[in-house]
């Protein structure tokens, strides 16, 4: 029996091999460049159909429910912490583990921005699908840009709720909320021009975690970031965050053009200088 | 440019996967066509969750199954013109038994065999486990034994 399964399995592949002339054929009657022909024709529109808008709307189209379902888990898990609090994060008092909560909670979001933003770096139809139609310095930006909006909205929303609760002061809980969300944004886009993949990956955990030790640092009484007095110190912060944001996303786009792009799609293991 | 040497790089491929799916060749150029011609149209909507070959005869199994389902199977008359004598007509009659197969048998066969695909793209290809994909080619090839050992006996009867 196993002769006879080894014969039909011989056969099929001679068969197979004797197909092969078919594709042959084909392409000697000249019919394969034609057909590729005809292919490119319809491919090359792309670049050139639609304007910025509806490529921005496409991005924001592809970030997808994958997404969706991390932020609704992260305000799910915002709301329970609100309302429930972490066990001595505070030291008891719920107005300082509501803006320690506060504090703690956006940069996570940050966190999935450059976890989807490192995907267009991966060898695969990522490249293709986007590079052919547009830069990758476009799609970069643009889904970066799409995200920390969408984010920002987000936590914004949470923190208006907040405020309608808790009844804290509204200005405290924005500059208390975003200054480490924007100097996250800031560290991760300067982290996104030296490395990329598992190693962007491992920095953005790694500055996390520090975001997570500065915040509870504020809390103690030997680094009291907390404290009213340090209010204005904290705006003084979120300014300079946001300058320096803003200058890491133009050096990011700046890197980016500069990426030969067949590095990205010859298979290549690394892709040089990010 | 990039996408046009990825066409290219499998234009072959997916015209003989669709050539040997409905076994016959104008029918396979035109389903080729249309495979690259989804892919290009849907690719923006396309998220990386394996290899693009793969993804491309995703495609072309699906327009395959539509084009069953529009026409009715025509049996493999074209051969291309190559071989002749009792070694062509063996393989024609096995292409006409892998025609013969059941459908979910058959598209595993032909990906095994003809495609020589390994059991792991088969599996991401046809949306199963590694194990019914292995199961499926191997109760096809039992299946193709059973009737070459018939047409042995008819061929026998002949002499």
């Amino acid at each position: 029996m196993r002769s006879k399964e080894r014969d039909v399995e011989t056969k099929m592949r001679q068969y197979a091999a004797v197909c092969m002339r078919l594709s042959e054929e084909m392409e000697e009657s000249g019919k394969k460049e034609r057909q590729i022909r005809a292919l490119m024709q319809i491919a090359l529109p792309p670049r050139t159909r639609g304007n910025s808008w509806d490529f921005a709307l496409d991005q924001i189209g592809y970030l997808g429910r994958y997404n969706l379902v991390w932020q609704v888990l992260w305000v799910l898990l915002f709301w329970y912490l609100i309302h429930h609090g972490i066990p001595y994060l505070g030291a008891g008092e719920r107005e300082n583990e509501i803006l320690i909560l506060v504090s703690l909670l956006p940069p996570l979001l940050t966190l999935l921005t450059v976890e989807e933003v490192t995907k267009v770096y991966q060898r695969s139809m990522l490249e293709i699908e986007y590079t052919t139609k547009y830069s990758l310095q476009s799609v970069v930006l643009v889904r970066m840009l799409a995200m920390s909006v969408f984010h920002a909205g987000i936590v914004a929303i949470v923190i208006f709720g907040i405020h309608a609760e808790a009844d804290s002061e509204i200005g405290t809980l924005l500059v208390y909320g975003f200054t480490p969300m924007i100097l996250v944004t800031g560290i991760l886009t300067k982290c996104m021009q030296c490395c990329h993949g598992e190693q962007l990956r491992s920095a953005g955990i790694g500055v996390y975690a520090l975001t997570v030790v500065l915040v509870v640092a504020g809390n103690t009484k030997y680094c009291g970031w907390y404290q009213p007095a340090y209010r204005k110190a904290w705006c003084a912060v979120c300014g300079a965050g946001i300058i320096f944001a803003v200058w890491q996303f133009g050096c990011l786009r700046r890197k980016l053009s500069s990426i030969p792009l067949h590095c990205l799609n010859n298979g290549e293991k690394h892709v040089p200088d990010i | 440019m990039v996408l046009e040497k990825m066409i290219r790089k499998y234009y072959d491929e997916i015209f003989l996967y669709c050539f040997h799916r409905v076994g016959n060749r104008a029918a396979a150029e035109d389903l080729c066509q249309d495979t690259f011609v989804s892919f290009i149209e849907h690719y923006a909507e396309y998220r990386h969750i394996g290899r693009t070959k793969n993804y491309l005869y995703t495609i072309a199994g699906n327009k395959c199954k539509d084009y069953y389902r529009k026409n009715k199977p025509i049996p493999v008359e074209e051969f291309p013109e190559q071989g002749t004598g009792e070694c062509l007509e063996e393989l024609v009659v096995m292409r006409q038994m892998v025609s013969g197969l059941p459908d979910e048998l058959r598209e595993a066969v032909i990906l095994r065999y003809f495609q020589n695909l390994k059991y792991q793209d088969i599996a991401m290809i046809l949306g199963i486990s590694s194990s019914v994909a292995k199961y499926r080619v191997k109760k096809a090839v039992e299946r193709l034994c059973e009737m070459e050992g018939g047409t042995d006996e008819v061929k026998r009867e002949r002499r």
